[in-house]
């Protein structure tokens, strides 16, 4: 008999009916009595001076119920982290981007507040603009922000071991400068909220959030009212990815409309306000400096990085230093120095984006080990097999990996793509064509991390006089699964089928404090407590089966919906019947609790022991085929195979979903998606100019799930949401690199920049 | 910013008379619906805001697609996309403008657009105007003071204009003469995109060589357009990989394209001789 029933199967998620039947209901679909629309009135000006608001003829318009400008907020400035906080909710004295608040309405209409917006009169005084991050750290630069002295809004600085003893030891260095571009997230479902006071000052705000108890509190922050005051609904979500983590200001601005107002205020983006405003994954320069020895292993590696932070603070400082912990651990390299600048520019700002500041450094550091193997005569392959983390390992930077499967992520991926006789190939083709091969590895969480000084949870579960189960969990459900997560590790644990689960996650007033969906968490954090959970309902349930059986619960077991004894499995019970049988007959109904707490994580806040701050690291290795037209640029994927470490993969379909997803929007990300911007604005703020790639563009995958069994993970495994975007832009450059002979140190390798590039540099 | 469509009145006419009738009395203030997939687009995101919408999916007799052997291909006005891509006449006569047609937005799109509307709406881009051109299509075109035959090179004027005069669209005529041709749409993906330059290029194979060459171009110039110029040279020189390139290099040169965020206009330029080369190196081959 299999190990397990339930866990690990490719079983259909629970929430799949829902939507594929279109009864889920997102923001946008539902409606509250005497609900209003409410519109934000947006700076068109990338730097301004508001010198005059006048509101007088939009609050006299017929169907408006709210005009406010900042003079109705608290004016508490407002930032992911507290210590960096620099954003009003509506600006007062300064306009910083195209797109920043300074007015909202709620009407009765979306159209007499759109023709409200229209009626209020800013009078402003505009100012040089910085739009540019190496500009913007000049001396003399325009200020973004006036009270900050320069425009370096943070910086981080991690060393560990020698540096200059590394480079000295080592006998070739590297130099090397990459490029990163903006990118938006393009969730399915655009940004939005309904708030809603009642008349005891309680707020409940419905939106779609990947971490509502962190948005409860932000809110609250920015309201300057007490948390208990604030609850967060969430209805189901199309799509996060990161942009759902940190509060937008429409938020606050619904909430203060419908105080004034006393109904609720409904504030949706379109997707030109999404493109413009909804924030973006951050650009990086990343100036990197490599050590390595003539056998191929790496002695030193340094970064300086230069975040294009955008007009505020957001996540900046968060990607940064996450990027940094990356950076220290993938391949054990003994000298590591990471110097970081996030500079405040009078753009779009950026926010967390899956692969968190890792992709982007990634690229950097998987194009240039090719560029030293080929130097030093090795193999891609052989380099990084050379200095893989192995299982066990102690890195420099303190930290300790557990589980690691990237040397069998590496030896897979070539087996699987045919690397050895593919890299053999002729890459002419004749025509303009050439054709090639590359690959990346990558290092990322997979569960979170201790920055906050807090990485638990709770879970409820409960056991209905009919056998029906409810969990009750703040594992977020945004389209990545973690709903069906915490159903199927459950349901193994219970030994039922997972239809028989309902979760209830969305409710600040009735879910654990949790941290949310960042970081691949989810699954590791919250799959804990709710594996934690359904053992202790479990307890109960046996307490009822072995009365019934007339035996100890020790004895016991659970599978396949049923209850039996281990040594004899005829004798058993539904576990239908148990349930009813713990309600009719001992008299009580059945429920349990169960804690996920990270000891370490109080003590390893975000400036404290650096190398401790991930619970477990997760893996990949990803190998890209690209064919190139060098008559128009095209790069064309023609096959990726993916290997990634999932611990233990918890649902196939489902991993395999992330892994495929995670790749498509890494590929936009390499060869087309750009937001291109001109003196702070967005150009192409539509699906027609913005270039995502479509189910049509989708080269085949291969996906192969290496099982490490994580020391901590429930039932071994570890997240997988983010990991699978972070090699792929570097792995494609490589395969470019060896089908052209090009290497191309900026993304996205567009048609147009690879054409003239490739023109330029083969003639 | 304005995203809500602004009011106006919808008419749909059985006929064409009326529908001539209304678009007379209403002028500049009306617009004509067929799929609608521009105009609707148009008045929800870009401002547009007729008074009157005439909707001419009521009249008999402007769909369909027939081949007769004499008088050639007639395709009606509001034949769709899909319709056009999926013709068994279109197909085994003018193969390249089914795949011109297929290369339309998306599968809901090329349900709705139809081939009068993708050439009405006049974007240089426009995806069946480059094939053809290359056909010598003859457009049919009703007005108050009955019908006239217009030259598809004679139709567009510029950037959405066209040489419609409170005249109506009705179909077109692609004369019976045997070509094998080829459409290029140049874009950076696969589906649901706008052609940052479409070539086609279309002849008559005979014995020594080809006969009315057509080399036509979208997305580089105000209108789509022929390029008479490579044509000519090609049709001197004969099918040479040096009078090819040259074909090339002149529409090249010749194209006016425009700089915006999709491609800059030297990229552009480039790719016109690049696709032009290759869809002439493609008729020889084939």
């Amino acid at each position: 008999m299999e190990q397990y029933s339930v866990f690990g199967k490719p079983l259909p998620r629970i929430d799949a009916w829902e939507k594929v039947t279109g009864e889920a209901r997102y923001l946008d679909d539902i409606f509250m009595p005497g609900m209003l629309y409410g519109k934000v009135l947006r700076s068109p000006h990338a730097h301004a001076r508001i010198v005059r608001i006048d509101t007088q003829k939009a609050e006299a318009l017929r169907g408006v119920r709210a005009v406010i400008t900042h003079r109705d907020t608290p004016g508490v400035k407002f930032s992911f982290f507290p210590v960096f906080a620099d954003k009003l909710p509506l600006c007062r004295d300064k306009v910083r981007y195209i797109g920043d608040e300074v007015a909202a309405v709620a009407a009765e209409t979306a159209a007499i507040a759109e023709q409200a917006l229209s009626l209020i009169e800013v009078e402003y005084d505009l100012l040089p603009a910085v739009t540019d991050l190496e500009e913007a750290m000049k001396p003399g630069a325009p200020l973004v922000h006036e009270d900050k002295e320069k425009n370096i809004a943070f910086e981080g600085h991690k060393s560990f071991g020698d540096i200059k003893k590394g480079f000295a030891d080592s006998d070739y260095i590297f130099e090397d400068r990459y490029v990163t571009s903006k990118v938006a997230h393009c969730c399915m479902e655009t940004h939005g909220c309904i708030a809603s006071f009642d008349r005891l000052g309680k707020l409940t705000v419905m939106m779609p959030s990947q971490a509502p108890h962190t948005v409860r509190q932000e809110i609250a922050r920015i309201l300057d009212i007490p948390r208990s005051k604030v609850r967060i609904v969430v209805p189901a979500v199309g799509g996060g990815f990161g942009q759902r983590l940190v509060t937008d200001m429409k938020v606050p601005a619904a909430a203060i409309l419908s105080r004034i107002a006393r109904r609720p205020v409904k504030i949706v983006n379109t997707r030109e306000d999404e493109f413009c405003t909804a924030r973006t994954r951050y650009p990086y320069i990343v100036e990197l400096k490599t050590g390595v020895r003539k056998d191929g292993r790496i002695l030193a590696r340094q970064a300086r990085v230069l975040i294009d932070n955008g007009a505020y603070n957001d996540k900046g400082p968060a990607t940064l230093n996450y990027a940094g912990e990356c950076f220290a651990v993938l391949y054990n390299v003994p000298h590591v120095r990471y110097d970081g600048y996030g500079v405040y520019t009078n753009k779009q700002f950026g926010t967390a984006f899956r692969g968190f500041g890792n992709v982007q450094v990634t690229f950097a550091t998987e194009s240039q080990l090719d560029e030293i193997a080929e130097k030093l005569g090795m193999g891609p392959e052989e380099i990084r097999l050379k200095n893989a983390n192995k299982p066990n390992e102690l890195m420099s930077c303190g930290a300790t990996v557990t589980s690691c499967g990237l040397v069998e992520c590496i030896r897979e991926t070539m087996k699987k793509s045919g690397w050895d006789e593919k890299r053999k190939m002729k890459t002419d083709l004749g025509n303009g064509w050439y054709r090639g091969i590359g690959m990346a590895t990558m290092v990322h969480t997979g569960a979170g991390g201790r920055f906050y000084g807090y990485a638990a949870t709770d879970t409820f579960t409960k056991i209905s006089e009919d056998g029906c189960i409810t969990v009750i969990s703040p594992a977020p459900e945004i389209g990545q699964g973690g709903k069906m997560v915490v159903a199927q590790i459950t349901a193994e644990v219970l030994g039922v089928d997972p239809s028989r689960i309902t979760v209830i996650n969305n409710d600040t007033d009735i879910i654990p404090y949790d941290l949310g969906a960042w970081g691949s968490r989810t699954s590791f954090v919250c799959g804990n407590a709710a594996k934690a959970a359904a053992e202790s309902v479990k307890e109960e349930i046996f307490g009822a089966a072995a009365k019934m059986l007339q035996t100890t619960p020790g004895k016991l077991c659970a599978r396949d919906e049923k209850i039996f004894i281990d040594e004899d499995p005829s004798k058993a019970v539904s576990f239908e019947e148990a349930a009813v049988y713990a309600v009719s007959n001992l008299g009580y109904p059945l429920s349990g609790k169960g804690r996920y707490t990270d000891p370490l994580a109080p003590q390893v806040g975000i400036d404290k022991k650096y190398g401790h701050h991930l619970p477990t690291f997760t893996f990949a290795c990803h190998v890209v085929e690209v064919e190139v037209d060098s008559g128009t640029g095209e790069v064309k994927v023609v096959k990726v195979t993916a290997a990634q470490d999932t611990g233990r993969t918890i649902n196939r379909h489902m991993a395999e979903g992330q892994i495929e997803g995670s790749i498509l929007q890494g590929l936009g990300y390499a060869i087309s998606e750009e937001c291109v911007e001109d003196g702070g604005r967005m150009m192409n703020p539509t699906f027609a100019d913005y270039k995502i790639q479509t189910a049509v563009d989708a080269p085949p995958y291969d996906v192969i799930l290496i099982e490490t069994d994580d020391p901590d993970g429930p039932f071994g495994a570890k997240g997988i949401g983010e990991p699978a975007l972070v090699p792929l832009p570097a792995a494609v450059g490589n395969a470019v690199y060896h089908a052209t002979g090009v290497r191309f140190k900026k993304l996205p390798l567009n048609q147009e920049r690879v054409y003239f590039s490739l023109k330029k540099e083969k003639g | 910013m304005l995203r809500s469509m602004q009011p106006f009145n919808y008419l749909r006419p059985s006929t064409l008379s009326e529908a001539l009738k209304l678009l007379g009395d209403h002028g500049r203030e009306a617009k004509v619906l067929a799929g609608g997939t521009d105009l609707i687009v148009g008045m929800k995101e870009k401002g547009l805001s007729p008074r009157y919408v005439i909707d001419i999916k009521g009249i008999e007799g402007l769909d369909g697609i027939g081949y007769d052997p004499n008088e050639g291909l007639r395709i009606g006005t509001l034949a769709t996309m899909s319709e056009v891509s999926a013709s068994s006449c279109v197909r085994e006569h003018y193969l390249f403008l089914a795949h011109a047609a297929g290369e339309v937005g998306s599968v809901q799109v090329r349900n709705r657009a139809t081939i009068g509307g993708n050439l009405c709406n006049a974007a240089p881009s426009a995806e069946t105007a480059p094939a053809l051109l290359c056909l010598d299509a003859v457009l049919t075109v009703a007005g108050p003071k009955g019908e006239r035959a217009v030259a598809i090179e004679e139709f567009f004027r510029g950037p959405g204009m066209t040489v419609l005069d409170g005249e109506i669209l009705t179909g077109m005529l692609i004369p019976p003469v045997e070509r094998k041709g080829i459409y290029i749409k140049h874009s950076p993906r696969n589906a649901m995109d706008i052609a940052v330059i479409g070539a086609a290029a279309a002849v008559t194979p005979k014995e020594g060589g080809w006969e009315n060459v057509r080399i036509a171009l979208g997305a580089v110039a105000p209108t789509p357009v022929r390029v008479h110029e490579a044509e000519e040279l090609i049709r001197k020189k004969g099918q040479t990989k040096e009078a090819i390139e040259e074909a090339g290099r002149m529409a090249g040169e010749t194209a006016s394209p425009i700089f915006d965020v999709r491609a800059s206009a030297e990229y552009r330029s480039e790719m016109v001789e690049n696709l032009v080369i290759r869809a002439l190196s493609e008729l020889c081959d084939s």
